[in-house]
């Protein structure tokens, strides 16, 4: 199968105080039609980099993607579009949410304004008709009585509705990838529950891809079909998430599922990550986690690439290709 | 803060600014040295009156045949002697009302920005009219003083905005519960966070109260003669514009470049401490 | 688990926030506290568990007096803080302190952390004038910062050892009891556990006391000995951490329990979604207050009527709910 959406060789920097901060710094991976894909990792791993490199969201002049790299889309490079074009692609056909609701919506203008302003922007109908829709769609995304919210300002809302809202405005042109950014990382546990239920059932609904960015290893347990970890600007490990949580092949992975306080394992202690995220002005030399890695040894100074373990499943260990090292 | 410092060299305008505030400052501090006559030196007054620049006089010489190239740095020590002096009195007295206003609220609060309130309906300038007008004639350190003391309002409620803002923030709680005084945070805690608009506020308010002082000597009511000050230079000459220009045009210009020194350098200054651009 | 005479304790502890008005409306009373009765035992990790606007972190402060109660009552190792005059107030301040939730909010942004970290030490003078240095160098050592880092900025530092300074800057002053409110949840994965692997060890060491007050149930459940649940500022249910995790008797506890995703994906289990969004403190719902919301079968005109009490159904376990008896199951893996 042919993929939807293929990353190349990503590279983006940005040029701050302290030097170039090499935020993603050649990642690659492919996404599916209508899967879901994971994007892993905490803060300072270049995710959210990523994403708003997909769409060019970059802002120059400090920001910069780097010209080798790829984002193939339906045949064509998205980061050599010519503008007028990518606009036709963003919001229409590759959608993205935020983690902040509240920041992302224009606190001037009604919900219903919004909605209908994006689907008259990408589509031709009449102001009518996109009012209609823009009822359909706040009722897809579970927002009860739809027909009167139309007229509620983002202030009115609660964080979960209008993170409903900003769905809405994401599938109002039925794109066929969401870019969905931390989506409920600021919402309480029991809203988060709801989102992620939408989020499922509208996935299946109308069958659409997603990227689904988080740091919570939960989530993704709960969406994702397969799973990309990144780490200092790097994607480290990929595979099917099944694979990827019973059997993960880089420490990392490992180490982040040992260290996360969980509800069906209690531990006495926490296996904590010793160290800490490198700066992106200053990746290591070699195997960027190696300084952290339980397992490390002088191979470990030679940067690896990635190495498949299993079909479908590949991560940037030597590990990979000498498991008897794989002892604490 | 290195940091603030960087971000605020890196600026144009910053450089352009600081250039010219050193060239003012310098040539202010070095004039009994480097003028070439006394700034009330009457020269000649046959054959040195209104003479345009030239070499001799690079600035030209006056209706009393005074060389305006001494007068004209004498002034600078004058106008921005008395702008600092009095920014540093208006910044003082802005600062601790504001403070005091902003951390202790309620009625002492109230009270304050009332009076800032009322203070601030009446103009400047009619408020110095009367006061200098009713004292007479009043030498430098006590026009220094009124100005100060006259300019402090609109620091003191920036400054409380600042602190109102601040006493929300964590920080602050955290030294109360650690049982830290309310004197001790307010000025161990609260007035090093406050120092960003404050600075701002004294590099624009120098180059305004070099301003407010030129229009009170023109005016007649700021520095007395024969003390060279740019304002009162320019009022001697007004006559002269157009027969002798440089009476008038020099003195002018050094009190353009000075507030657009200062001008520049606020502007960059606010830009450097802007917490959004970090 | 450690028993012992309680150290903090509020009872019937209400807080309330006026808001809005104007010139024709009077101010509405928001009850962000609305009568809670807890008390943590000397030796004991209470976890203090709820969503935004659940009045958790008003409770931390109100224990500490940061924030005033309009009523009820606040002890501390049985004196009655509330009526303590300035001077008593900042003596017992040195026994209860607080680590806030955000790092770098936490910490005056222009101060060197180890001056930080001295000063409440210079403030109740614990040290004569030479030694206050070394012993914040010690406190450094002992939360795992490097001793040279004294003279850093907060913003030179990351989010885990920002949290770190907080945590020596509370022990500076050798307290018994300490509010934890929210401490990890700013971090990364990686960095919470260290800081919870820390403060589990400081905890032994010192003998000390916590309240943690967290909306994550999985954090937890890692240092509590007991946790109490509350919702809207009233206290659902209150139970031994191993009893509450393996048999909640509270809908809400159940609902949020399942709410939690699990890192493992064959665990899609079916979740109890709660419908709607917490209401409004402005406009409480009538009798219970999770009623609108809750999923339990027996839900009946009775919970919108009548509030019902924190009782204790079997010892140790208080559930305010009219069906307790009959609680709602987890649902399956």
């Amino acid at each position: 199968m042919k993929p939807l959406l293929s990353v190349r060789d990503l590279r983006t920097t940005f040029r701050t105080a302290d030097g170039v901060a090499r935020a993603a710094d050649g990642v690659s991976f492919d996404l599916f039609p209508a899967e879901t894909l994971g994007l892993v990792g905490e803060s300072g791993c270049g995710k959210t980099v990523t994403a708003l490199s997909i769409l060019r969201l970059i802002e120059g002049p400090a920001g910069e993607i780097g010209a080798e790299s790829v984002v193939e889309y339906d045949g064509r490079n998205l980061l050599q579009l010519p503008e007028s074009e990518l606009r036709a692609v963003r919001g229409a056909e590759i959608a993205m949410i935020f983690q902040e609701p509240g920041a992302s919506l224009n606190p001037v203008l009604s919900v219903g304004t919004q909605i209908t302003e994006t689907l008259l922007a990408h589509r031709v109908m009449t102001r009518a008709t996109a009012r209609q829709r823009a009822v359909e769609l706040l009722e897809l995304v579970g927002l009860a009585d739809a027909a009167r919210r139309m007229n509620d300002y983002p202030h009115q809302l609660s964080g979960g509705m209008q993170q409903r809202v900003m769905i809405a405005i994401a599938l109002s042109c039925e794109p066929r990838i969401l870019i969905a950014d931390e989506p409920t990382t600021a919402l309480d546990v029991t809203i988060q529950a709801q989102i992620l239920e939408l989020l499922a059932h509208l996935k299946h609904q109308l069958g659409m891809a997603m990227i689904l960015i988080t740091h919570d290893l939960g989530v993704v347990a709960g969406l994702a079909d397969r799973v990309a970890v990144m780490y200092a600007g790097q994607v480290v490990e990929e595979a099917p998430v099944r694979q990827l949580f019973a059997a993960p092949q880089h420490p990392y992975t490992e180490a982040l599922l040992n260290a996360a306080p969980r509800l069906d394992r209690p531990a006495d202690r926490l296996a904590a990550i010793p160290g800490a995220v490198p700066p992106a002005t200053a990746w290591p030399e070699g195997c960027r986690f190696h300084p952290r890695c339980a397992y490390g040894w002088e191979r470990c100074t030679t940067p690896p690439p990635h190495l498949e373990a299993t079909p479908g499943h590949r991560a940037r260990c030597w590990l990979v290709e000498q498991p008897s090292r794989r002892r604490a | 803060m290195p940091l603030t410092v960087q971000r605020l060299l890196v600026q144009r305008r910053a450089q352009a600014g600081l250039l010219l505030i050193a060239l003012l400052v310098a040539g202010a501090l070095l004039a009994p040295i480097v003028s070439p006559y006394d700034p009330i030196a009457q020269l000649d007054l046959e054959q040195r009156q209104l003479l345009a620049p030239s070499p001799a006089h690079p600035f030209g010489t006056d209706l009393l045949s005074r060389d305006l190239l001494s007068r004209v740095l004498f002034g600078a020590r004058i106008s921005l002697a008395i702008a600092f002096l009095s920014v540093t009195v208006s910044i003082v007295v802005g600062t601790l009302v504001g403070l005091v206003a902003g951390f202790a609220g309620g009625a002492l609060d109230t009270l304050a920005m009332r009076a800032v309130d009322t203070a601030l309906a009446i103009p400047r300038i009619f408020l110095l009219l009367v006061i200098l007008g009713l004292w007479g004639a009043v030498g430098v350190p006590v026009l220094i003083v009124i100005l100060g003391l006259t300019n402090w309002f609109d620091t003191s409620r920036l400054v409380r905005a600042e602190v109102l803002s601040l006493k929300q923030r964590e920080f602050v709680l955290a030294t109360r519960a650690l049982g830290v005084g309310p004197t001790r945070t307010l000025f161990g805690h609260i007035l090093p966070n406050v120092a960003a608009p404050i600075t701002v506020s004294a590099a624009l308010g120098i180059g305004q109260i070099v301003l407010v002082e030129a229009g009170l000597s023109f005016l007649g009511i700021g520095v007395r003669k024969p003390t060279p000050s740019w304002g009162l230079m320019i009022a001697e000459s007004q006559d002269l514009m157009v027969s002798a220009w440089w009476t008038v045009a020099f003195p002018g210009l050094a009190i353009v470049i000075t507030v657009i020194a200062f001008s520049l350098l606020g502007d960059a200054l606010q830009a450097a401490l802007d917490p959004r651009t970090r | 688990m450690t028993h012992g005479h309680a150290l903090a304790e509020v009872r019937a502890l209400v807080k309330e926030y006026h808001v809005g008005g104007g010139l024709f409306r009077p101010r509405a009373a928001l009850r962000a506290v609305d009568g809670v009765s807890l008390a943590v035992a000397r030796g004991e990790t209470l976890g203090l568990v709820g969503e935004s606007g659940s009045g958790k972190t008003t409770i931390g402060r109100c224990i500490l007096r940061l924030a005033e109660p309009t009523s009820g009552e606040v002890r501390f190792d049985g004196e009655d803080v509330l009526a303590l005059p300035p001077a008593r107030l900042r003596a017992l301040r040195r026994r209860m302190q607080i680590v806030f939730q955000d790092p770098y909010g936490s910490l005056n942004p222009r101060m060197r952390v180890g001056a930080a970290v001295r000063e409440p030490v210079e403030v109740h003078r614990l040290e004569p004038k030479g030694s206050a240095a070394a012993r914040v160098r010690a406190l450094f050592a002992e939360v795992g910062l490097d001793p040279t880092y004294v003279d850093r900025f907060p913003h030179e530092l990351s989010g885990g050892q920002r949290q770190r300074v907080a945590i020596a800057r509370a022990l500076s002053v050798e307290p018994d009891f300490l509010v934890l409110d929210e401490p990890v949840s700013a971090l990364d994965v990686s960095v919470q556990a260290q800081v919870l692997n820390l403060l589990a060890d400081l905890k032994r060491r010192r003998e000390l006391t916590y309240l943690f007050i967290a909306h994550d149930l999985a954090v937890v459940r890692y240092l509590a000995d007991r946790v109490a649940v509350i919702y809207l500022g009233t206290l659902m249910e209150v139970a031994s951490s191993t009893a509450l995790y393996a048999a909640p008797l509270h809908p809400y506890t159940v609902s949020l329990l399942s709410a939690v995703p699990v890192p493992d994906p064959d665990r899609r289990r079916a979740r109890i979604v709660l419908s709607g969004d917490a209401p409004s403190l402005r406009r409480p719902p009538s009798g219970c207050l999770f009623h609108p919301r809750c999923p339990h079968p027996q839900k009946s005109d009775r919970c919108r009527a009548e509030a019902p009490p924190l009782r204790e159904v079997r010892p140790g376990r208080w559930v305010a709910c009219h069906y307790a008896e009959d609680p709602l199951p987890v649902p399956p893996a």
